[in-house]
């Protein structure tokens, strides 16, 4: 040990336990609060441990101040953990104010020594001394001195504590550590000398005794004492077998602090040991890190106390706690990645392509691990952030005398550092709303029938690569008729656009600056601040908001957030030869408008640009106008508009080209270019070259588009010149050669590579042995007049299931798979097996029909099922829809999934009648209110959304019995108990094709 | 310290020489990190004029000053003798894009001059002094005010 350097890690450290400490102890006392009488003392020990590590160190490190408090801190839990005193909400105030204090103080370290805490320390010693008899209570402020035995130096404790330290039959013991001899020559150090007395017994104070060392003029005496005040159960005889010094540096301390040798003889018998104290655990001296012996070899002339090195101005999260096997994996994906470089140069050298692919391959797989491995290292659970509220959620409802019971769940979700951090205020303010005009006074509830105790609920969990963030409660709700008409007073809506609202959008309308619900305006909310905020917080997370009301019984919040920042979806478009990313999030739809139609569907208002969508109007900026380069010639070209969303309000980017939609890593621009409003960053595309971010936001005010003047756009609707701007996960393939064709991933169960002599032709079918049994093949030009496959193809078969059996489709390679926006043109290429058509990367795809491919090799659904495929096989005959058969209603925005679930529907005998979004589905289902026998309808869709449209059917007497199923095209749990609470029958997934006919087969045709 | 070093003959300096427009100017070599070609630009938007852009060196994005405008010279004029300067100053990368590299030269700091007073007060921060090597006169540039963003 070289010398005494309490370096600034050593602080660090020190101070990053302290936080974590201070982290958890919120919720204890709150929890000890509530317990009220019934202690449990297992709780008030974690924090008392708290309070105590947080005091030792702040004694190794000299923070005086902060140890003065910590040390009153500590005396007051001590009382409660030994039932001397009950922790009425006033203590637990002193001491949540005081800790508060504690956490400033450890905050500015480095002022702490000239902070005033008398404040602090008068109170707390005041609640001990209300708690003692009277007889004690002058201990309190009395002093003990405890004589060092060179003479001279004292140790101070005051009475309370050596009064405290002595119950239960324990004594006080004064050992002078050799910190030489005694610690390190015998190859110990410190932090070990006092994780051993920690077991046994807590040291309540300590001193380094610089006059031991002796000065320049003494002899070398060769020692420096560390004397030690110690609190233990150990009798005379026991204690040196605990503390390993020689019997003469031991004392016994007497209550008035006189000190007498342990081994004189004493007049009466030592009291027996009695149970031992709850005993400290070892990670309270964890806490207190290392302290460095003095250097010894030879006494130095004028040992000084440890010297605090000047710490740096601490940043609260500058570092992070990462787990040893994170770090490890790090360390072997980097070693991946060196020997894949290697691999990559040496085939490089010998242009060895083979090897150049396999090498590009490799690095390819290291480099996604590393970034799933680095983002892991920034995940940090979400408890952090929830802990923090129990204390606000306390105070607030104390504040306005109302009960409220705050319960988290799933604190170990864990998100991204930055999104975490970004969480904080917008939590912070929901959570303010949800307790201030959310949840109802004692009175009020006991009125509705409601418990005096309000509940508000922090939930989060992971759901399809996203976190989702609840908050709930169970009070008043958000009354959807004063949002309402908040936001009319405002002027931010007229009263048409309000009559065409859906609930759910009248609610968002909270969003807008401004709207307000609550009555008057109090501290704590209301005064139209806040929830727009709240939404731009968000926003600037990637994250989205929704909310539920149910007047009367409640609001939930929900909350999706990606689970990080750094790397995030984008569209990437170019205009004028130079390429920019939008950020996935912020983009609502792609458009395009034809040449042709471009002079009908644009107008000039004014000055500005605007484009009629499904009945609005949309404010339209030129990318190149608010970057200021020239517009390109756009004459006899289609018209590209990206409609953006700025979390306020919509309008269109109009862009020279659309491209790929990728996954962009973001980095920060230099600091030349902080502050310009349109960028949100750069990123490094593909070929090595960089692109800005564009921030919509800061277009749009460049441009001068504002809430004010974008109107909100209703989301996607049938429109058809809109593309549909679904995301679509494909599986492409060839066909005949230069025959790109693609069916929905979704669908496929397994693919094959297969070579043409595997293939038979039994009975004029193609068919092919797989897993034991025959596989009925069918290629596209067995159905639709489309290219044959050549023998000089490599052959794939592609399987499918249907009806629960397997059937294979016959195709080639090259395969590939991608996610992309398309935009599926349902009419030019149409035909008995193509469902549509799309364009990607200047080529057409061809989007094949599952459905009608298997129809048409095995129109029966029967007639060869191999043994082993039909026992479950659902008795289902594809048939043409007929007189009598069953009608569905099937409401579906996406014009893509509308025909496919369409036909799906048909093929099971049902007729289909189709609408494109809740509203028309309502005005049909009136028309044709005896005919109707189910109603399958979207979640998400214009006007009329599925869930407000089931409410609507439910609430209808004459549709009381109608079965509804709701599609969608995700299917958390989350989503469907929302939905089976609003009526649905059933829940389905879009894509999973059988299971959806089975279920409308047992709803409407209970015979077959 | 720095004020007796400045003063002692021995201090040898390298210096980094380039042209900016028919200037002959430098930097201390010590202070470079490297000199690259001027690859494809970036142009972000909105900026200020003597921003011509951004590139990406290794993953970092880099942001390129014109140190002809910088320095009051009209805009350096890309060409294929074009390099820039890669400084670091305060954690960042930061490119000077001059109009082509010289040799560098070894010079005593003690036998550089002050730079001349009929220097446009504005300009006057971004020079540390002149020197002569080889018959010409090097007018040697002070990074830390060149790559500060205000002006």
């Amino acid at each position: 040990m070289p010398h005494l350097n309490l370096d600034d890690e050593l602080l660090q450290d020190y101070l990053a336990e302290c936080r974590e400490h201070l982290a958890t102890i919120e919720a204890d006392l709150l929890t000890i609060e509530q317990n009220g009488e019934q202690i449990d003392e297992q709780l008030v020990n974690r924090v008392f441990r708290a309070a105590h590590s947080i005091k030792g160190g702040a004694g190794f490190f000299d923070l005086g101040i902060i140890h003065q408090l910590a040390h009153r801190i500590e005396n007051v839990l001590d009382l409660i953990r030994s039932r001397q005193m009950m922790p009425t909400p006033e203590i637990v105030n002193t001491l949540f104010r005081s800790f508060d204090k504690l956490r400033d103080l450890l905050d500015h370290h480095q002022d702490s020594g000239s902070a005033d805490i008398s404040e602090y320390v008068e109170a707390l010693t005041g609640l001990v001394e209300c708690a003692l008899p009277l007889a004690e209570k002058p201990s309190v402020k009395q002093k003990v001195e405890v004589p060092l035995p060179g003479g001279g130096a004292h140790i101070e404790v005051s009475a309370f504590d050596m009064t405290q330290a002595r119950k239960g039959g324990k004594s006080v013991y004064l050992i002078a550590y050799d910190l030489i001899h005694d610690i390190q020559r015998n190859g110990k150090t410190p932090l070990e000398v006092f994780r051993k007395l920690d077991q046994f017994g807590s040291v309540m104070e300590m001193m380094l005794d610089i006059d031991s060392a002796g000065t320049l003029d003494d002899e070398p005496v060769n020692k420096l004492l560390l004397e030690v005040l110690y609190a233990t159960p150990l009798d005379t005889d026991l204690i040196r077998e605990v503390v390993h010094v020689p019997a003469e540096r031991i004392q016994k301390v007497e209550a008035d602090g006189s000190v007498r040798a342990i081994n004189a003889p004493r007049p009466a018998a030592a009291p027996p040991a009695p149970a031992p104290q709850p005993a400290p655990k070892p990670e309270i001296v964890a806490a207190v890190k290392e302290p460095e012996p003095k250097p010894a070899p030879t006494p130095s002339p004028t040992p000084t106390p440890a010297p605090v090195a000047t710490p740096s101005v601490s940043a609260p999260e500058s570092t992070v706690r990462l787990n040893v096997t994170l770090l490890d994996s790090l360390m072997t994906l980097a070693g991946e990645l060196v020997l894949s470089r290697n691999q990559l140069n040496e085939s490089l050298a010998r242009r060895d392509d083979r090897a150049i692919r396999s090498g590009a391959q490799r690095i390819n797989l290291v480099t996604s691990e590393l970034q799933e491995v680095v983002t892991l290292t920034r995940m940090q659970p979400i408890g952090t952030l929830f802990s923090k509220f129990s204390r606000l959620v306390r105070d607030l409802s104390r504040n306005l005398d109302k009960d409220v019971q705050l319960h988290t769940e799933g604190a170990e979700v864990e998100i991204d550092k930055t999104i975490l951090e970004g969480l904080s205020d917008p939590l912070t303010h929901m959570v303010r709303n949800a307790v201030d005009h959310g949840i109802e006074g004692r009175a009020d509830r006991l009125a509705k029938g409601k418990s005096a105790t309000g509940n508000l609920t922090l939930r989060a969990c992971h759901q399809a690569g996203q976190v989702l963030i609840e908050i709930v409660d169970d009070g008043r709700g958000l009354a959807v008729e004063k949002v309402a008409a908040s936001s009319l007073a405002k002027g931010l809506v007229t009263r048409e656009q309000l009559d065409k609202m859906s609930d759910r959008e009248k609610l968002a309308l909270v969003f807008l600056p401004g709207v307000s619900t609550a009555e008057k305006v109090s501290d704590v909310s209301g005064r139209g601040v806040g929830m727009d905020v709240v939404k731009t917080n968000l926003d600037k997370l990637g994250g989205k908001i929704e909310i539920e009301s149910a007047p009367g019984r409640g609001a939930s919040f929900r909350i999706k957030l990606p689970l990080t920042l750094a790397i995030i979806p984008s569209l990437l478009v170019s205009d004028g030869g130079e390429r920019f990313a939008i950020p996935q999030v912020n983009v609502g739809e792609l458009i395009r408008i034809p040449a042709a139609q471009i002079a009908q569907r644009t107008d000039r208002v004014g000055d500005a640009l605007v484009l009629t969508l499904r009945d609005h109007l949309v404010p339209l900026v030129h990318l190149a106008d608010a970057m200021g380069t020239a517009r390109s010639q756009q004459d006899g070209r289609p018209m590209n508009v990206v409609l953006v969303n700025t979390g306020a309000f919509a309008y269109g980017l109009i862009v020279e080209e659309l491209h790929d939609t990728a996954e962009i890593v973001v980095k920060p621009l230099g600091r030349h270019l902080k502050g310009i409003q349109d960028y949100a960053g750069a990123t490094i595309l593909g070929d090595g070259r960089v692109a800005v971010i564009l921030d919509v936001a800061g277009i749009a005010a460049r441009s001068g588009v504002s809430a004010g003047t974008a109107e909100t756009v209703a989301t996607r609707g049938g429109d058809e010149a809109v593309v549909d701007a679904q995301t679509h996960s494909l599986l492409l393939f060839h066909n005949a050669p230069n025959e790109t064709c693609a069916v929905p991933i979704a669908n496929v169960s397994r693919i094959e590579r297969v070579k043409p002599s595997q293939v038979e032709t039994v009975g004029g079918r193609r068919t092919m042995l797989h897993r034991g049994a025959s596989l009925r093949l069918v290629t596209l030009c067995d159905v639709a007049s489309a290219g044959e496959l050549t023998d000089s193809q490599q052959y794939v078969v592609i399987v499918f299931e249907r009806m629960g059996r397997p059937i294979g489709l016959l195709a080639a390679e090259p395969l590939d798979m991608i996610e992309a926006n398309l935009d599926i043109d349902t009419l030019t290429l149409r035909q008995r097996g193509i469902a549509g058509s799309a364009v990607l990367k200047n080529q057409t795809v061809l989007m094949l029909s599952i459905d009608e491919l298997a129809e048409a090799v095995c129109p029966s659904g029967y007639d060869e099922a191999p043994a082993g495929y039909n026992d479950e096989a659902p008795k289902a005959l594809p048939a043409m829809p007929v007189a009598g058969a069953p009608t569905v209603l099937l409401a579906e925005d996406s014009e893509y999934f509308r025909h496919h679930v369409q036909r799906l529907i048909e093929s099971i005998g049902c007729n289909v009648i189709t609408a494109e979004d809740g509203a028309k589905a309502w005005d049909l289902l009136e028309k044709n209110r005896d005919h109707v026998d189910l109603v399958a309808t979207d979640i998400e869709m214009p006007h009329l959304d599925g869930l407000s449209l089931t409410r609507q059917i439910r609430a209808d007497k004459r549709f009381e019995n109608l079965p509804v199923i709701a599609l969608s095209s995700l299917a958390g749990e989350e989503d469907i108990a929302r939905a089976l609470e609003m009526g649905v029958s059933e829940y389905k997934v879009k894509l999973n094709e059988d299971e959806l006919t089975e279920c409308i087969r047992t709803l409407v045709m209970p015979h077959s | 310290m720095s004020h007796t070093y400045a003063q002692r003959e021995e201090q040898t300096v390298l210096l980094a020489t380039f042209r900016v427009r028919h200037a002959l100017c430098a930097l201390d070599a010590a202070a470079v990190q490297e000199v690259i070609r001027l690859g494809p630009l970036t142009p972000v938007r909105h900026a200020r004029a003597e921003v011509c852009g951004i590139v990406n060196l290794r993953g970092k994005i880099v942001t390129i000053l014109d140190l002809g405008l910088k320095l009051g010279f009209p805009a350096i004029v890309p060409s294929a003798n074009s390099r820039i300067f890669i400084m670091e100053d305060r954690g960042e990368f930061i490119g000077l894009l001059v109009d082509r590299v010289d040799e560098v030269v070894e010079t005593e700091s003690g036998d550089w001059q002050p730079p001349p007073t009929n220097i446009a007060w504005g300009q006057a921060q971004f020079f540390r002094g002149v020197c002569r090597s080889g018959g010409k006169v090097i007018t040697i540039l002070n990074p830390t005010p060149i790559l500060a963003e205000e002006t």
